[in-house]
């Protein structure tokens, strides 16, 4: 796509969301203050990457060389050069052990110190340079597309089916994360039956980061409207457990399986890190799909024990982006501007949850009480 | 699909003094934006109509109660006659190009309306409004905004629309224009008939000639510079017709339009960041109706003489280049987009 094009494109999409936000009777310059955000964001992104580059850097010349030598060795080490370790700097023992170096005594290789700085800086693009120092919350997401095959989900008298949709939004989302460097496994790309169990297991083998599934949801009460995302946890709630016996409904896994599936989950850590995610996409659904949407309802976060979130062994949600029993909800996911939306909203849950993972100063992380539901008002910015 | 059941595409410049109609299946139409209705039965009975549009109406105007829609750049609202008169304007227009015909077949007709800036910031309801009927998707945009998308002048760019009712700025930076990217100036085409008005006033008390008379003799005659030759129109004095040399008030009324404009100019692209200025000052584009006064674009170029020069080129078309630009639009936009923006 040429420049010019990708500019025509921006300001289409301008003229389009000011006459939306016009429709909609949203205040003037609602779109001005979204644009004016996504720079800002755009703007923070660079500067954490440019300051953890930074960092990596320094680490880097830190490792190879004592205060005040760093420069020197580095310099050294990227010309491939030989520097005169006849003396033999040794690691103190009250250093931290970096790789598979020796802890404490050993005289550090030369050559071998050297080649590793010289790799550590030959990093072209941030994101491999942050993967090499500095542990990535997020690089390997699964998308899940909701039902398919012989399993339509949801569907609409007039040609509406969830899976299309949920395939439609997830084949969305991946273009967009793979665009933004992450590496992407989707559980199908077409209309095909794939069972919960081989779809955690996909996830599970490719020691996948991140799950994420999309629903589309049904609701009893018509003019219900609105977005909710679930993560691994116990509920009471008789809809909960039905609906999540209606989403595990041909999952393919055993009693057996299921029993040691359970055993412990609750307990898990990773509850925590799946709750947050939860928490980041809820957020970003609701707020990114009101601008189109107002009368969208936030339904919160919420626990359930859907089966794709019982057997993936990562942060894993499930995210019901729309309800296809309410006429405008279902117009709008015909519309693909709509579902673009949806990605385009999934997506920025998921690299804000991956800007606060990757923030290490996160004490209070652990603090959070049990919830099982999370007041809409809590989402509202 | 086949062609006779493709969308229709249509870009409409909506102007104070002139109104255009592009559309995707070639037509091209342009009306003065005039309507009137017959003052009394007498009147409808000599004119054979309910109401006039365009040039029509302007010259029976003697039997007509005359609106011009877009005074000083704005929909009338309010007045119910005012509001009529918009949907006149736009009915004769779809006329013109048999929208109404087309709409019969099933084809849908996606419309992009573009405006002067502040009809676009105080009237944008009450033209949707004005618009039921006529299309199936409607998208309003600035003026400046849809001659820009229609030039491609995207990036490092000016568009000075120098209409009848506001003179409208637009820095392109390649993104959609934000509201400190555009001005507008009540200083145009309206306002130098006012400006010639007055002198002509001081000068020769004696004449009495109404704002439409002053007007053509405007679009007649208008420059900025030095003149050619003198100018000389013949008017009624006490009865006699008498010739008089207008050419000196004429020169004074037009040129006052440079000042502001070129301030302007310069305002905006002080806004602009310092390593793109240079580029934006060498390509501005004067478009409007009264961009061709004979010597404005070289006027604006003297002015920026002094703020490291720049280059003023005046659009070929300045009648349709608002509404190719909005067909660009019109043609461009997503299908899905116009299923969200129907009227």
């Amino acid at each position: 796509m040429t420049r010019d094009t990708r500019m025509r494109q921006e300001m289409l999409r301008g003229a389009f969301e000011e006459n939306l936000d016009a429709i909609q009777g949203l205040p003037r310059g609602t779109w001005r203050r979204r644009q004016l955000r996504r720079l800002a964001l755009r703007r923070r992104m660079l500067t954490v990457a440019a300051l953890l580059v930074l960092a990596t850097v320094s680490v880097a010349a830190w490792i190879g060389a004592g205060p005040g030598q760093a420069a020197t060795r580095q310099a050294e080490a990227v010309a491939g050069g030989a520097p005169d370790w006849s003396v033999g700097r040794t690691i103190d023992t009250s250093e931290e052990p970096v790789g598979d170096e020796p802890g404490g005594g050993v005289p550090v290789e030369p050559a071998r110190q050297a080649r590793r700085i010289a790799e550590m800086l030959a990093v072209q693009q941030p994101r491999e340079a942050l993967q090499g120092v500095i542990p990535l919350a997020v690089d390997r997401v699964v998308v899940d597309a909701g039902h398919g095959g012989r399993d339509s989900g949801t569907a609409l008298g007039y040609g509406l089916r969830e899976k299309d949709l949920t395939l439609d939004i997830a084949l969305r989302l991946g273009t967009m994360l793979e665009a933004a460097g992450y590496d992407v496994i989707q559980t199908r790309t077409s209309d095909l039956s794939v069972s919960l169990k081989e779809r955690a297991e996909m996830a599970n083998n490719a020691r996948a980061d991140v799950f994420v599934s999309i629903h589309v949801n049904w609701l009893p009460r018509r003019e219900a409207r609105g977005v909710e995302t679930y993560y691994l946890g116990h509920t009471d709630d008789p809809f909960l457990r039905s609906l999540a016996a209606t989403e595990n409904r041909d999952s393919g896994f055993s009693m057996a399986d299921y029993r040691h599936l359970l055993e412990g989950i609750y307990a898990d850590v990773r509850q925590d890190q799946s709750r947050r995610l939860a928490e980041s996409v809820q957020q970003s659904l609701f707020e990114s799909l009101r601008t189109q949407n107002p009368q969208i309802e936030n339904r919160g976060v919420m626990t359930a024990p859907f089966a794709v979130l019982v057997a993936t062994r990562m942060p894993a949600i499930l995210a019901e982006v729309a309800c296809l029993s309410n006429d405008r909800e279902a117009r709008l996911l015909a519309i693909s501007t709509y579902r673009q939306r949806i990605a385009e909203a999934l997506l920025h849950g998921l690299s804000r949850y991956q800007q606060e993972e990757t923030d290490t100063s996160r004490p209070a992380a652990a603090q959070h009480p049990e919830t099982t539901r999370i007041p809409p008002g809590r989402h509202t910015p | 699909m086949s062609k006779e059941n493709e969308d229709l595409y249509v870009g409409i410049d909506l102007g104070t003094s002139r109104s255009s109609i592009s559309t995707s299946d070639g037509q091209r139409h342009m009306v003065e934006s005039y309507v009137g209705w017959p003052v009394d039965m007498v009147a409808r009975k000599v004119l054979k109509a309910p109401v006039l549009v365009g040039r029509d109406a302007l010259e029976k105007r003697a039997m007509l109660d005359l609106y011009r829609p877009l005074e000083r750049g704005l929909l009338k609202e309010g007045s119910e006659k005012g509001q009529q008169a918009v949907r006149e304007l736009l009915s004769y227009l779809m006329q013109q190009a048999n929208v109404d015909g087309i709409r019969a077949t099933g084809r849908k007709v996606r419309a992009v309306v573009g405006v002067p800036a502040e009809a676009l910031r105080v009237n944008r309801d009450h033209l949707r409004a004005a618009m039921q009927g006529f299309v199936d998707s409607l998208m309003i945009v600035s003026e400046p905004f849809a001659v820009a998308y229609g030039l491609e002048a995207l990036l490092h760019a000016m568009v000075v629309d120098v209409g009848a009712g506001t003179t409208d700025l637009c820095v392109m930076n390649g993104r959609y224009p934000t509201e400190d990217d555009q001005r507008t100036l009540p200083n145009a085409g309206d306002w130098v008939d006012e400006q010639l008005a007055g002198l002509l006033a001081e000068r020769h008390p004696e004449i009495k000639v109404s704002i439409h008379t002053v007007r053509e003799w405007k679009e007649k005659y208008s420059f900025i510079g030095e003149p050619r030759k003198p100018i000389k129109i013949t008017v009624p004095v006490g009865g006699k017709p008498t010739k008089i040399d207008i050419t000196r008030e004429l020169r004074a009324a037009c040129e006052a339009l440079v000042p502001p404009v070129a301030e302007t100019m310069l305002d905006l692209v002080a806004g602009v960041e310092a390593e793109f200025q240079e580029r934006v000052r060498h390509n501005i584009i004067l478009a409007g109706g009264s961009s061709v006064i004979p010597g404005f674009g070289e006027q604006l170029k003297t002015a920026m003489a002094d703020y490291g020069g720049g280059d003023v080129q005046v659009v070929q078309d300045p009648v349709f280049s608002g509404s190719d630009g909005g067909l660009a639009l019109a043609i461009d936009a997503p299908a899905s987009d116009w299923e969200m923006l129907t009227v």
